[in-house]
């Protein structure tokens, strides 16, 4: 029990151990699909934004060239307006800005802010025509700028850069549009002014909403300004980016080359490691289902176990008693007294089968009996020693082999509902006449030895001990002179078997016998009957008595 | 141990015994005859022909079955035993306590 609940506890610790590593992994591969895709949403967004902006400003400087001159400086393009297309221009400067708008309806305003030096007819005013898309009418909307000295002027002029722009914080169409300023010279490379479109953030909300379906559950897109301020984003609730928390969301930003803006992904956790989450949950449920079968299975066989060697512990204890009972009852292997030699041998099977032998002196006589009970086991041992007192008892009253044979008989017979019989061969024998009473109980017949021969003694046969109260139990008598030996045997010496199932049997018992010296033990026979079963488990007792008259 | 049952009417029953009857076997054979003994059949027949063996623990059985059937008013004979058994019976003075046909 402890060494599975020590075995289950190490499966669970390899597994979690395991499955911690595995969670790791897939957490770290969750968040390198999120930096890819991050990155490719990013690339995707600049991408769009860039071109967007970029048609733009291809419209602006295709509809510049036709009043305008490009020269090429080196690396810089330089803008100017001849001297002679001036009056022109500023004639013109309202409906040609009208054609262009009307055609460019993603652009929702255009404008020229002409220097103050320009058309002296404006009253040193600066000049600044406007069309826009949705407001019907021609403005001029600046002629109380002081253009000079205004920083972002002097600067596009000074540089000559054409950029994207965002407006001055006070301008109305902050945080509506974009605004792109090129900047124009004069022939002589005096300042003429600026053109600026105006781009309004729809677009740059379009081309954000269109990106959003490439990136991942719980992304948001933003675009900064370059002061960092949220100029718009997917998710209304960002104002700032202050408000990010990067404990809950991974961001990934880029500046976009060209233009004012930085975008800004953001991404959640929670999102990036969802399916890492699920699959974990997932592996965690069924192995926990896993894991209790596993402890229930434990569980059950080891009580199982537990159970069959708590059986086979009794049963092998109750053995090993059955057989110390057989042992504990049973006289000395040999007497040497008056007369008479008497040797008795028995080995128990490893399951008792009940043998008993037993003698007594008295009278100048020696009574001794052999006999098996039926069965094996605990209930054959206590039967074996209730047969051997028995013997003991009436000892003392009779020597006649018949009335012991009967008194037992009739003890065991009087309750026996097993029907558990004894067979019993009981002799008497007299040290002065050598003559020898017996009564043979439904035992085996005994083998008289006698020069080198062995027979069967024909003895008249009695029912076994304990079946029948009453029965007639007959004696007969011989004699037994020096020189002969008379043997008893229980039936584990001729049913002995070896592995093909083969008795031992008479004959070979009958010829063992013919062979036996006079000093011989019984343990010749016993070794004879070992040689045949070769190995094959003694499955019953084997027990030998043999009396022998001397001098 | 195989046991047989060749012929089980209300009148006889007639069981064969094929190998060897010892204390493993007896006991299987105790149970498998115990309906048998239960419902009293007017004469149970014990064919012993194919019998190899008899140990002690399977003459009890067959005592028991004997003692179990005449208490129930019914009869257990055997039929067909061989030499070797025969001598079993007659050494233990069992054919006189069974009916040996």
């Amino acid at each position: 029990m402890k060494r599975s609940i020590f075995l289950l506890i190490s499966a669970i610790l390899v597994f979690l151990g395991t499955l911690f590593t595995t969670y790791r992994y897939m957490m770290q591969s969750s968040r390198h699909e999120s930096d890819r895709i991050n990155q490719i949403l990013i690339n995707e967004v600049g991408r769009r934004l860039n071109f967007s902006l970029k048609m733009q400003s291809n419209a602006a400087h295709s509809f510049l060239t036709g009043f305008f001159s490009y020269k090429f400086e080196g690396n810089d393009t330089v803008i100017y307006i001849k001297n002679k297309d001036l009056v022109s221009f500023h004639k013109d400067v309202y409906e040609v800005l009208e054609e262009f708008v009307s055609v460019n309806t993603r652009i929702c305003a255009a404008m020229f802010i002409i220097d103050p030096t320009v058309y002296p007819e404006e009253g040193g005013k600066c000049f600044a025509p406007i069309i826009e898309q949705d407001i019907p009418g021609r403005r001029n909307i600046a002629s109380n700028l002081d253009l000079h000295k205004s920083i972002s002027y002097n600067y596009l002029i000074k540089t000559g850069y054409c950029t994207w722009r965002l407006p001055n914080p006070k301008s109305p169409i902050y945080g509506k549009a974009i605004i792109y300023y090129v900047p124009i010279y004069r022939e002589d490379g005096a300042p003429f002014g600026l053109f600026a479109i105006n781009v309004s953030y729809d677009m740059l909300h379009e081309i954000l909403d269109a990106s959003l379906p490439y990136s991942n559950e719980g992304s948001s897109i933003t675009l900064l300004d370059d002061q960092r301020n949220v100029i718009l984003s997917t998710r209304d609730d960002l104002q700032t980016i202050d408000s990010l928390d990067d404990k809950e969301n991974f961001i990934y930003q880029s500046k976009i080359d060209g233009t004012p803006f930085t975008i800004l992904t953001t991404c959640t956790r929670q999102a990036v490691y969802l399916e890492a989450n699920r699959t974990q949950r997932t592996i965690l449920l069924v192995s926990g289902i896993g894991m209790l079968l596993m402890l229930v299975c434990c569980i059950v066989i080891s009580r199982q176990i537990r159970r069959k060697v708590l059986r086979i512990a009794a049963v092998e204890g109750e053995l090993q008693m059955a057989a110390s009972v057989q042992k504990s009852i049973l006289k000395p292997e040999s007497l040497h007294a008056g007369h008479v030699r008497l040797n008795a041998m028995m080995r128990p099977a490893r399951e008792a089968g009940g043998d008993l032998y037993d003698y007594v002196q008295c009278d100048g006589k020696v009574v001794f009996c052999i006999g098996d009970v039926s069965g094996k086991g605990m209930p054959a041992a206590l039967f074996m020693t209730q047969v051997v007192s028995l013997f003991r008892s009436i000892v003392s009253k009779s020597h006649r082999p018949a009335y012991i044979a009967s008194h037992i008989n009739d003890v065991l017979a009087h309750d026996n509902p097993q029907m558990t019989f004894c067979t019993f061969f009981v002799g008497v024998f007299d040290h002065e006449s050598h003559e020898l009473t017996f009564c043979n109980a439904g035992h085996n017949r005994p083998v008289l030895i006698t020069d080198g021969q062995a027979r069967y003694l024909d003895v008249r046969p009695n029912l076994a001990l304990g079946l029948m109260p009453g029965f007639r139990y007959h004696e007969e008598s011989m004699t037994l002179s020096v020189g002969a030996r008379l043997l008893q045997y229980t039936d584990g010496v001729n049913e002995a078997r070896n592995a093909d199932g083969k008795f031992y049997g008479d004959d070979r018992l009958l010829r063992i016998c013919a062979q036996l010296q006079s000093g011989d033990t019984l343990e010749a026979i016993i070794h004879n009957v070992d040689r045949f079963a070769a190995g094959y488990p003694q499955s019953d007792d084997i027990t030998l008595l043999v009396i022998e008259p001397t001098d | 141990m195989k046991i047989l049952i060749k012929e089980n009417t209300a009148q006889r029953a007639l069981v064969s015994l094929c190998g060897e009857l010892d204390s493993q076997a007896a006991e299987t054979f105790e149970k498998e005859m115990t309906p048998f003994i239960e419902n009293p059949v007017h004469e149970i027949v014990l064919d012993f022909s194919e019998l190899e063996y008899i140990s002690s623990a399977g003459m009890r059985t067959l005592l028991l079955m004997s003692r179990g059937a005449t208490q129930k008013g019914g009869k257990v004979s055997i039929t067909g035993m061989n030499d070797n058994i025969r001598q079993i019976f007659k050494l233990t003075g069992f054919d006189a306590l069974m009916d040996i046909l």
